[in-house]
């Protein structure tokens, strides 16, 4: 049996230079988890679900199917990488007040996908539920996730550019 | 704009989620973890000739690798399971499903477990495949043999597999007359056959458990499981141990939906943690998740004697269960699944008889629900063909049949409080404003349908809470409730603060520690909420006996007498914990406990007391379906439910919602297939589609309705599922005319029946 190689790579996590040794063939999800990324989940590992969406350059991806070493030299943001983000708040909140998290599991994955549709002018429902397809919940609070996104894009005076 | 830090009323439990302030079980793995990967059955049944480990032990960075025999080394017994001990940790020789753990690698890292469980060499000696319903039925040769009862509930006492055929494990009846006798005269007999597919909960937060051997030969389990209390009964009889030497903990569960109920995963990583005396952990991928318990297929023959007005003078059904190669929950599931499946509906005579089977599949376990949407299903679409072919509309129809306030179930028990005609008829009204949306294209097809529904809450088991004062009069409560998304925190927490008169942010609420938090049976089948309020209260009333005890040491005052509530009294908390205690006052402990009371049916299946109470739901939907192609879209679904006292009614309403769309997707989406040979096809969301934002209805409209006076909770996050299957038939049925009788409906079942039917 061949081990996977291994490598060192580098790149900016939230703010701050991590550099860590990755397997070549690890997810960036496994190496985000590694460095206690708790907001990063892995459920479906086939890039359907969005429970591990991270930023990496500002793109959303799921960072299950990321290959880690192609994360060298970027930056990698999540959720936790976002607290001072005048849109992850409006969204935050407007998530609890529409009470659009049941177990909450894929939450900040949603989050981070719901980003974009801030540099749409003023998105209907059909084209949020559109953007936000790749995101799964199994609770199904898909409703309420609907009109939490639009009350906050709603709320957001001007579209913010990232 | 500033975030606000903290919320403690129900917005509370979405914000914490959105925040990423929970925790999840993966992120509290305990140092110095170890790996298990289990091998899995390539083959559905067959005699397992050999198992050779050799290279995988070679592969550096294996602590071991271990078969079931291995595994009894440390244990006292491998078995367990609710109605019967009929699993074994992993097989035991015999394997009885495809993808049964049959050996467990353990390793440094997951990683090498895997690879290394690659190059286990298992030697099958194949025997024949069992898998459908009625099959399964029909099959004589035993799956298994002298199976031992659990005995660890008593509604399930004295279960005994069928002596005539051992695969049947349990068969329910409910008889109150001659079906016969009463169709002989009937104007009208209709018999119908309805199947549902099997289904799995699939929460996105996969499966995993952790055990960690202490070195004075203790263990503490770390667990995803809405049942720890039950976990740590079952560790303690597997392994021989008393259970103040195992703890077992839990986070907040990324979802459980029933999926995460009993002793399945953790006596695996108990008995290896022991075995190479180091850690374990077990972490499933989504598609391992797929060769954990399914809701079960079924297949319902139904039949009732009508009049001419479409009263229903007698029903009769017969629904196989198919339990898969373990009966797990398969035997309770056969029970209440059989009692109700007559309807919410006023029928003389009612003659049930309800079975559950081995076979080669899965085993079968519980979703949300527990086997009622599957009965809902088959009376709910068999009422609606009825109703069309006495050109009777379907609301006419239920209103002729449907119970009323004060009615007695089949089964002998009083609805009490739950009232399905008032739960109907809010339904209808909610309707009225609500008009079918008009497709705009003649290939489109738009039909709405209704259906409704009754479920008795689990069977007799106990939750146990302790409440404590603290000095200062805030309060925190011990609750064994897991929180899986339903809000349970926040509700528990709202609970106390009514009761003792404080606000909210004056109350916590400890759970996740079989070490603190005192015996709770789990957290499934709607019982939790109503048990735990009932055991709160009682808890909120030992405190105030001990504080009017107090208040009798307090100087120069005269002490509180019983007609006054010490939590009314101003400071009076405080004042009466530093009388006794001193001046900066201790903590206070109540406790409370609740057990329903129950009365074991007789041989006829009747008991006037064998549920705690009833629920009841209703759901209208509206479809549209594309002549051409058979799909359907699913435009609303519209649930009301009868659940008692709403604690947060937001959270109510999301469960409900929530609950209706994840049954609209096992409905439409969701199928487990099987080759012939037993193979599952399409374990892992690739191939197994769920719901998302855009197959989500258009417009979900959930609501609660409750009796005048009825002031306590009751059971909330299953409701939602009952009826939405029939209804989206029924909808169905009057866009294009069509029966759909199988779930799940696809768009080219949809297509052949309206070709059949004479369509275009």
């Amino acid at each position: 049996m061949t081990e996977a190689s291994r490598e060192a790579i580098a790149f900016v996590l939230n703010g701050d230079p991590v550099r860590i040794k990755v397997a070549t063939d690890e997810p960036l999800s496994h190496t985000l988890r590694r460095l206690g990324e708790s907001t990063v989940r892995e459920s479906c590992a086939v890039g359907l679900c969005g429970c591990c969406t991270a930023l990496v350059d500002g793109l959303a991806v799921s960072s299950c199917l990321y290959w880690s070493i192609l994360a060298d030299g970027t930056h990698v943001t999540t959720l936790d990488g976002l607290r001072s983000d005048e849109r992850v708040t409006k969204l935050q909140e407007s998530i609890a007040d529409h009470g659009a998290a049941q177990c909450g599991y894929c939450t900040p994955g949603m989050i981070l996908t719901a980003l974009d549709l801030f540099e749409e002018d003023q998105p209907d429902t059909e084209e949020i539920s559109a953007h936000m397809n790749g995101n799964l919940c199994r609770c199904a609070c898909y409703p309420e996730m609907k009109c939490a996104i639009k009350d906050a894009l709603g709320k957001a005076q001007k579209p913010i550019s990232s | 704009m500033r975030a606000r830090i903290s919320r403690t009323d129900w917005t509370a439990h979405a914000w914490n989620r959105a925040i990423g302030n929970i925790r999840y079980t993966d992120d509290h793995v305990p140092a110095g973890m170890t790996w298990a990967v289990l091998v899995r059955s390539t083959t559905a049944h067959a005699e397992i000739v050999s198992i050779d480990r050799a290279a995988a032990r070679m592969v550096p960075g294996v602590l071991g690798v271990f078969t079931f025999e291995d595994l009894m080394t440390v244990a006292r017994d491998g078995y367990h399971g609710t109605g019967y001990r009929d699993q074994p940790m992993i097989a035991d020789g015999l394997v009885r499903h495809y993808g049964e753990p049959v050996a467990v690698v353990v390793a440094t890292d997951q990683r090498t477990a895997e690879e290394a469980a690659t190059l286990v060499d298992v030697e099958y000696r194949r025997l024949p495949v069992v898998l459908d319903d009625e099959a399964a039925l029909a099959n004589r040769t035993p799956l298994h043999r002298d199976v031992e009862p659990s005995a660890d509930f008593i509604d399930l006492k004295g279960i005994t597999p069928l002596a005539e055929n051992p695969n049947v494990y349990v068969r329910s009846i409910l008889r109150t007359g001659d079906f016969d006798e009463v169709a002989a005269d009937a104007p009208y007999v209709f018999e119908h056959r309805f199947s549902t597919a099997s289904a799995s909960a699939a929460p996105l937060e996969t499966v995993s458990a952790y055990a960690v051997p202490n070195r004075d030969g203790s263990i503490e389990v770390l667990s995803q499981t809405q049942m720890p209390s039950y976990v740590r009964v079952q560790l303690a009889r597997m392994f021989g141990m008393s259970e103040a030497r195992i703890r077992v903990r839990h986070a907040p569960l990324g979802g459980g939906f029933g999926f995460k109920i009993y002793a399945r995963t953790e006596p695996i990583v108990v008995a290896c943690a022991l075995l190479v005396g180091r850690p374990v952990g077990m972490k499933f991928s989504m598609e391992e998740q797929f060769y954990l318990p399914h809701r079960r297929g079924t297949t319902t023959t139904i039949a009732s004697a009508v009049d001419e007005g479409g009263r229903i003078l007698a029903r009769r059904a017969f629904i196989i269960w198919n339990g898969g190669a373990y009966a797990d929950v398969g035997p309770r599931m056969v029970k209440k699944g059989g009692n109700v499946a007559a309807g919410p509906y006023e029928i003389p005579v009612v003659d049930i008889e309800s079975v559950g089977v081995y076979s080669n599949r899965v085993p079968g376990g519980a979703i949300r629900g527990f086997g009622i949407p599957q009965i809902v299903w088959a009376y709910e679409t068999h009422g609606g063909m009825i109703a069309s072919a006495l050109g009777i509309d379907p609301v006419t129809f239920r209103r002729r049949n449907l119970m009323r306030r004060g009615a007695i179930h089949h089964t002998g028990t009083p609805l009490g409080p739950c009232d399905p005609t008032m739960v109907f008829e809010r339904m209808i009204k909610e309707l009225e404003s609500r008009p079918l949306v008009d497709p705009a294209s003649s290939e489109l097809k738009a039909g709405r349908g209704v259906a409704i529904a009754i479920k008795a809450v689990m069977g007799p088991t106990t939750s146990t809470v302790k409440l404590t004062l603290n000095p200062d009069g805030s309060a925190t409560l011990h609750c064994g409730t897991v929180e899986m998304g339903q809000g349970s925190d926040v509700s528990m927490a709202r609970i106390v603060a009514d009761e003792l008169n404080l606000p909210l942010d004056n109350v916590k609420v400890v759970s996740g520690d079989t070490d603190s938090v005192p015996w709770d049976m789990g957290t499934a089948g709607s019982r939790s909420t109503n048990h735990m309020h009932k055991a709160i209260i009682r808890a909120a009333d030992d405190l105030r006996s001990q504080l009017r005890a107090l208040s009798q040491t307090m100087d120069g005052q005269s002490p509180i007498g019983e007609d006054v509530d010490p939590f009314k009294v101003a400071g009076g908390v405080i004042e009466f914990l530093r009388a006794g205690f001193g001046p900066m006052g201790a903590t206070l402990t109540g406790v409370g406990s609740f057990t329903p009371d129950y009365i074991p049916p007789d041989e006829d299946g009747r008991s006037e007391r064998i549920t705690e109470f009833w629920m009841c739901a209703a759901t209208a939907a509206d479809v549209v379906v594309d002549a051409l192609t058979g799909v359907v879209r699913i435009d609303q679904l519209v649930t009301i439910s009868d659940v008692g006292k709403p604690i947060n009614p937001e959270l109510v309403r999301t469960q409900l919602s929530g609950a209706s769309i994840m049954m609209a997707s096992i409905s439409m989406a969701e199928e487990i297939k099987y080759d012939s040979e037993g193979q599952l096809l399409n374990p892992g969301l690739e191939l197994y589609r769920i719901f998302g934002f855009e197959d989500s209805p258009r417009t979900v409209f959930a609501d609660m309705v409750r009796d005048e006076g009825d002031d306590v909770p009751r059971g909330v996050g299953e409701s939602g599922t009952f009826c939405v299957a029939p209804a989206i038939a029924s909808a169905i049925h009057d866009a294009v005319g069509v029966w759909m009788t199988d779930l799940p409906i696809r768009p080219e079942d949809v297509l052949r029946a309206m070709e059949e039917a004479g369509h275009d």
